[in-house]
């Protein structure tokens, strides 16, 4: 998140000092939580519990008025209109991002506020969805004027989600991969976010245009594939146009069926690693790379760039590989299926570590930046200074609000929780495959490992971010 | 004379103790699993 130069180091730990015990020791007892935590599954958890999900309609005329046609008519044009504003304040607003609407409203409002709304609510980005509402828009158009609906084309089954995990890793390079020049002058600007979000919109309209609108924000539109895996850890999902309750986390367990959907949970959170990395564990690495290309005659945003594109890809390829090395121990434990089948069929227990690196890393600029949001970027969404919409234009981020150690305990507690939950999930799936508790704990122990090696992990780039 | 400037890089290995804690214990547990079924006292796979 550097491309916002007013909180730099916003969502770092800043005042390390401040804590009782060092830093490297929060990592030691959540190592600990985690095992304890394993054990206690391996004795207390004997039957899968997660496989149905127990969905229940919920009978309440407020969760009928909620998933009424006009309630979705109401949301998806409000998305329309909210991608138009942010666009319209990037194409003709100021070039200072911390001052324009656009960036913080694409890259913190919209990136992180819909993880944790989806968490809590379910998918809300389903209906506030803006490409989805014009597909959908269009679909009934064409209906209602007896216009016959061109047929979609087929969607080729192997492609499954890949598209959204390419277009996850997309966005965010385009935000700490092509945005880091702006320290050397050539950044991410308003202007360019806006052309982006455009290009974006036509690539998402014409996709939809042939694979049909609902299957493309399954499997191919990156924010509804990204929103919504997080969306299913939460306990509201609605199904034809009934709001309905279900058991948390039950509905990840289908999730990571399709193919790709691997490759999307590997992206969220080896993309948060590597932004939370840059500035800190990287950055030595970074600058010694960057200093061989620049000696290579390479221009000094050229070699930043490629630089970060490299140790990104580094950072995903780590990510994937101590995934995997986790799947590759279960194959020691007898009367297991194959190892694509273990690859996939364990995709899901990594959703709620994504979020917690989500949570962890993001946290603390969510809540600084939000008041930026609503109030001087709502009022003044152009940033030029001349209008005050709501009076709130002279409103500012007050740091105060959250201590340093605050910030960190939310950190650490964020990658515990989601870690454990993620050693839940997991444990669960070995149960419905070896049937046998105690051949289901033994196949889990190398996912022990990757649990308690991604919590060391995360807590130690926390720990070094902005040193 | 110790660099104890340089003392702050060194830090990640206090966060690679526990996972390599982890990964001797999940080895040993192996290697004494495999030694069992080895001897017949196990239950073999199914």
């Amino acid at each position: 998140m550097i491309l916002l130069p007013s909180i730099p180091e916003a969502h770092a730990l800043v005042a390390r000092s401040d804590l009782p015990i060092p830093a490297w020791l929060f990592a030691w007892a959540a190592s600990g939580a985690l095992i304890v935590s394993f054990f206690a599954l391996a004795l207390a958890w004997r039957q899968p519990r997660l496989e149905d999900e127990h969905w229940r309609a919920i009978p309440s005329r407020v969760a009928r008025v909620v998933v009424s046609l006009p309630a979705q008519i109401l949301c998806g044009a409000l998305g329309v209109g909210l991608l138009g504003v942010a666009v319209y304040a990037g194409l003709r607003g100021t070039d200072a991002p911390e001052r324009n609407l656009a960036l913080t409203f694409f890259f913190v409002t919209v990136w992180l506020g819909f993880p944790a709304l989806g968490v809590i609510f379910g998918d809300v980005f389903r209906p506030f969805n803006p490409w989805r509402a014009v597909g959908r828009a269009a679909g009934a158009a064409t209906a209602r004027l007896g216009v016959g609906r061109p047929r979609s084309l087929a969607y080729p089954d192997r492609l499954g989600r890949w598209p959204a995990a390419v277009g996850l890793v997309a966005f965010v390079w385009l935000e700490v991969v092509y945005g880091v020049g702006g320290v050397t002058g050539a950044g991410l600007t308003p202007h360019a976010v806006a052309v982006a979000a455009l290009v974006y919109s036509a690539y998402t309209l014409a996709m939809m245009a042939l694979f049909g609108t609902e299957l493309w924000c399954d499997r191919g539109e990156v924010f509804s594939v990204y929103f919504g895996m997080f969306a299913r850890l939460g306990i509201f999902e609605a199904r034809e146009r009934t709001l309905g309750r279900r058991r948390p986390l039950a509905a990840t367990t289908r999730w990571a069926s399709v193919p790709g959907s691997l490759a999307v949970v590997v992206a969220s959170i080896g993309t948060t690693s590597f932004d939370g990395a840059q500035e800190g564990a990287f950055k030595n690495g970074i600058e010694a790379l960057e200093e061989s290309f620049l000696d290579a005659g390479l221009g000094a945003v050229a070699a930043l760039r490629l630089t970060d594109t490299i140790f990104l890809a580094l950072t995903l390829a780590g990510v994937a590989a101590v995934y995997l090395i986790g799947v590759w121990g279960m194959r020691s434990i007898g009367g297991g299926p194959s190892f694509a089948a273990l690859r996939s069929g364990f995709a899901h227990s990594l959703i709620p570590i994504a979020f917690a690196y989500l949570l962890a890393h993001y946290f603390s600029l969510f809540l600084f930046q939000e008041q930026a949001q609503f109030t001087y970027l709502l009022s003044d969404p152009l940033g030029t200074g001349t209008t005050d919409l709501f009076g709130t234009a002279g409103g500012g981020i007050d740091y105060a609000a959250l201590s340093a150690r605050a910030i960190w305990y939310v950190q650490v507690g964020a990658l515990i929780g989601g870690h454990v939950l993620g050693l839940t999930l997991a444990h669960d799936r070995a149960l419905v495959i070896w049937r046998d508790p105690r051949d289901a704990s033994r196949s889990q122990y190398w996912m022990l490992a990757v649990m308690v090696a991604l919590t060391c992990f995360g807590l130690y780039l926390l720990s070094v971010a902005n040193r | 004379m110790i660099p104890l400037a340089h003392l702050g890089h060194w830090s990640w290995v206090f966060y690679v103790i526990p996972v390599a804690i982890v990964i001797a214990g999940i080895v040993r547990s192996t290697l004494e699993e495999r030694r069992r079924k080895r001897g017949g006292g196990g239950k073999g796979r199914r």
